[in-house]
C-alpha cells in the first residue's frame, strides 16, 4: 500500500489509501496524479531556490522526520531568522482537506505555496522571482519539460507540481490503521483510551483522519503577545473568534509542540488543558487516552524514503 | 450582484454581422476623456496624479440580443493591463453570430474559478493579481502616485477583490451597442479617482465594505465610445 509508489514513468497514479478512509476531497478526476510531476514537486519542496537568498526551503519548516511539521519551534522560523506568528502544521492527508492554514485563509492547496513564497518573514520572494530563477536553470527546464511537456516554466506549473508532491503525503499506516485492517490489535489500555477518545474527542478529531477539518474553539485563552483570533480574521464574523482549524491528532510524537502557537510541548499538558475545559478525566484516563494517541504515530510515513530529500542532479 | 443597464432610454436596433466576419472590441481607459499613458502626470481638477499600474479582469465577455445569448467573445478570463497595449484588444472570428444589441461582461473572476486551484495564462498568479496571504484574485488594481497622498512615497494602491458574500466585488456590466464590427469601450476612471481622493482611500488591499462600495462604481465607468 503505502511506500509502493515508485518514480518511474507511470502516469495517472492512484493515491494509495486504505479502505477505512473516506474518498479524498481533492478532485483527482480533474487533476490526476502523475509521477513526473510528483518528483518535480518533491525536488522543489526541498530546494531553497524558492526563497530570496537561497536559504530556506519548504522543508526548513516542514521536515519529513517531524511528519512535515517544525519540531522544537513554537512559532515558525523563516528567512533572516524572522519569527512567524504561528506553528508550522504537520503536512499529511492534505487530499482530504478543503481549507488550508490554521484559519482556513487559503481555499485550495494549489494556492497555498504563494503564502510562504511571498511572505517577507518566510521565504521573502515572489512567484515571479521564482519563475524567472527557475527559467534560468537548464536542469529545471528539462524537469518541467518532462513533467508538463513544455520547457517554459509558469507560476501555475510550479504550484501544480508542489501540489502533486504534497498530495502523496498520505499517513495511513499507524498501529490504529493496522488494527482497522485486522492486522494488529490494541492493548487493553489502548482500547480503553480509544473508547474515551470516541466519547470525548471524536466529534472534532473525527476518525479515521482524526479531524473533521472544521473550525472550532477548544478553549485556549488568547495569547496577548500575538492576538491571533484565527478564523474570525478570515470571515469577519464574531462567532468565529478564536476558532482554529481542528488539527489531525495523527503523528503527535513527531510533530510537537502543539496548537496553532505551539504553546504545549507535551501531550500531558494538552490533556490537562482539556480537563480544565470541563472534559472530566481522571489521571488514569488521561494516561489511557495518551496510550491510544500513540497508536496514531505512523513510522512508515515518517520514514518513507519516497518523501525524502531529492536533489536535482 | 448589481446589474446596470446604461442608457436604457435610447432605443437600439439589433445588428447582424456578416458570416465569417471578425468582431473586435477595444478597451480604452481615460481620465477626463484623455487616454491614460502610464507614468505621466495628469491634472484632474485640483488633483494631480500619475498612474503606474492599471489591471483588471474582463470575464465572460458575450454578445446578447435582449436577454438571449448570442456568442462568446474571446477567452473566458481576460486580463486587461494598461502596460500592455495589446491587452486592450479582444477579437473573435464570428461564423454565424446572429443579431445582437448588447454586450455583457464581468469585471472580476467568478467564485467558482476562485476556488478551483491554479490556472495558466491570464489567471497565473505571476501577474500579481492574486493575493498570497488569503485566497482570492484581485479583480481590479489601480496604483500610482500623487502629492495628495500622505503615504510612503506618495503612493496610492487600490486592490479591489473579494469573492464571498457579503464582500463579493465581481460586477456585471451590460452595454447597449449600435451596429459595427468594431466596438470601442471607454473606461472613464474619473469616478474612481473622485472616490479615492474624495474619501482618501489611498491603500486598499483586502476585501470588505470599502472594496464593495468602490466596485459598485464599476458599472458606471464603462461606456461605448462613438
Ligand atoms: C518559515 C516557515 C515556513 C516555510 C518556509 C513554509 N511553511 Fe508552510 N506553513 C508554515 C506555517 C507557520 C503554516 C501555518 C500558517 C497559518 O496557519 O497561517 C504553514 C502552513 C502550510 C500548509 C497548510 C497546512 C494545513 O494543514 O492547513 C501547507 C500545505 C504548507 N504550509 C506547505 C508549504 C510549502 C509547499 C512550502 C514551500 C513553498 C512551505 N509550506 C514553506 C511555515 C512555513
Ligand atoms: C470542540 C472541538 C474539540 C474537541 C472536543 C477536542 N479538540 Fe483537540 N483540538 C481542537 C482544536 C480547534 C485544536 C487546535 C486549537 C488551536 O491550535 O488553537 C485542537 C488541538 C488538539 C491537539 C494539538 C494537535 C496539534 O497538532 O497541534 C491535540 C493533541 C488535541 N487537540 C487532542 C484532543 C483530545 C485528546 C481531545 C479529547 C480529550 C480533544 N482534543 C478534544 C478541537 C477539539
Amino acid at each position: 500500500m503505502i511506500g509502493l509508489m515508485s518514480f518511474t514513468d507511470i502516469k495517472d497514479i492512484r493515491l494509495p489509501y486504505p479502505d477505512h478512509f473516506p474518498n479524498p476531497t481533492f478532485d483527482f478526476q480533474k487533476t490526476p496524479l502523475d509521477s513526473t510531476k510528483i518528483l518535480l514537486g518533491r525536488i522543489l519542496f526541498y530546494d531553497p531556490i524558492l526563497s530570496k537568498d537561497n536559504s530556506i526551503s519548504c522543508a526548513s519548516c516542514h521536515s519529513p522526520y517531524n511528519a512535515f511539521a517544525h519540531t522544537d519551534h513554537d512559532l515558525s522560523h523563516g528567512i533572516f531568522d524572522a519569527i512567524g506568528t504561528r506553528n508550522a502544521p504537520a503536512l499529511f492527508n492534505l487530499a482530504w482537506q478543503k481549507e488550508f492554514m490554521w484559519d482556513g485563509a487559503i481555499n485550495h492547496i494549489d494556492m497555498q505555496a504563494l503564502a510562504p513564497i511571498s511572505h517577507p518573514g518566510e521565504m521573502g520572494s515572489s512567484i515571479n522571482e521564482v519563475v524567472s530563477t527557475l527559467n534560468a536553470s537548464n536542469a529545471y527546464k528539462e524537469l518541467f519539460q518532462k513533467a508538463f511537456g513544455e520547457k517554459t516554466i509558469t507560476g501555475a506549473k510550479v504550484l501544480k507540481a508542489l501540489t502533486q508532491f504534497q498530495l502523496t503525503l498520505v499517513s495511513a499506516n499507524a498501529k490504529y490503521d493496522k488494527v482497522k485492517m485486522g492486522k494488529d490489535s490494541f492493548t487493553l489500555q489502548e482500547n480503553n483510551g480509544y473508547l474515551l477518545f470516541k466519547k470525548n474527542c471524536n466529534t472534532c478529531h473525527q476518525e479515521p483522519l482524526f479531524s473533521s477539518y472544521q473550525f472550532a474553539n477548544n478553549g485556549l485563552p488568547v495569547d496577548t503577545t500575538l492576538n491571533d483570533f484565527g478564523r474570525w480574521q478570515v470571515t469577519g464574523q464574531t462567532k468565529d473568534s478564536l476558532h482554529f482549524k481542528i488539527p489531525s491528532v495523527r503523528n503527535l510524537s513527531y510533530s510537537y509542540p502543539y496548537m496553532h502557537d505551539g504553546r504545549f510541548k507535551t501531550l500531558r499538558e494538552v490533556l490537562n488543558h482539556y480537563t480544565e475545559q470541563k472534559i472530566p478525566l481522571t489521571s488514569n484516563e488521561k494516561a489511557d487516552i495518551i496510550a491510544f494517541l500513540l497508536t496514531l504515530n505512523d513510522a512508515d510515513f515518517v520514514f518513507d524514503k519516497n518523501n525524502k530529500y531529492y536533489k536535482i542532479k | 450582484m448589481k446589474t446596470a443597464i446604461l442608457h436604457l432610454f435610447v432605443l437600439f436596433t439589433s445588428l447582424t454581422l456578416d458570416a465569417q466576419k471578425a468582431l473586435s472590441i477595444s478597451f480604452v481607459p481615460t481620465i477626463d476623456h484623455a487616454s491614460i499613458v502610464l507614468d505621466s502626470n495628469y491634472q484632474y481638477g485640483d488633483i494631480s496624479l500619475s498612474i503606474s499600474n492599471l489591471k483588471f479582469y474582463i470575464s465572460e465577455l458575450a454578445l446578447f440580443n435582449d436577454d438571449t445569448f448570442v456568442a462568446n467573445v474571446g477567452k473566458q478570463h481576460h486580463l486587461f493591463d494598461a502596460g500592455l497595449p495589446t491587452s486592450g484588444l479582444i477579437s473573435q472570428e464570428m461564423t454565424e453570430p446572429g443579431a445582437f444589441n448588447n454586450i455583457r461582461f464581468n469585471i472580476g473572476i467568478d467564485s467558482l474559478t476562485h476556488s478551483a486551484g491554479v490556472f495558466e495564462g491570464d489567471l497565473d498568479p505571476i501577474h500579481g493579481m492574486y493575493w498570497s496571504w488569503q485566497s482570492g484574485y484581485i479583480h481590479f488594481k489601480l496604483e500610482g502616485t500623487s502629492p495628495a497622498c500622505p503615504t510612503r512615497q506618495n503612493k496610492f494602491q487600490i486592490h479591489v477583490g473579494g469573492y464571498q458574500a457579503p464582500n463579493n466585488t465581481l460586477r456585471k456590466i451590460i452595454l447597449p451597442v449600435v451596429t459595427s464590427s468594431t466596438l470601442n469601450i471607454e473606461i472613464a476612471l474619473d469616478k474612481i479617482i473622485q472616490r479615492i481622493f474624495g474619501q482618501k482611500i489611498f491603500q486598499m488591499m483586502s476585501p470588505g465594505p470599502t472594496a464593495v462600495a468602490l466596485a459598485d462604481i464599476f458599472p458606471q465607468i464603462f461606456q461605448i465610445k462613438k
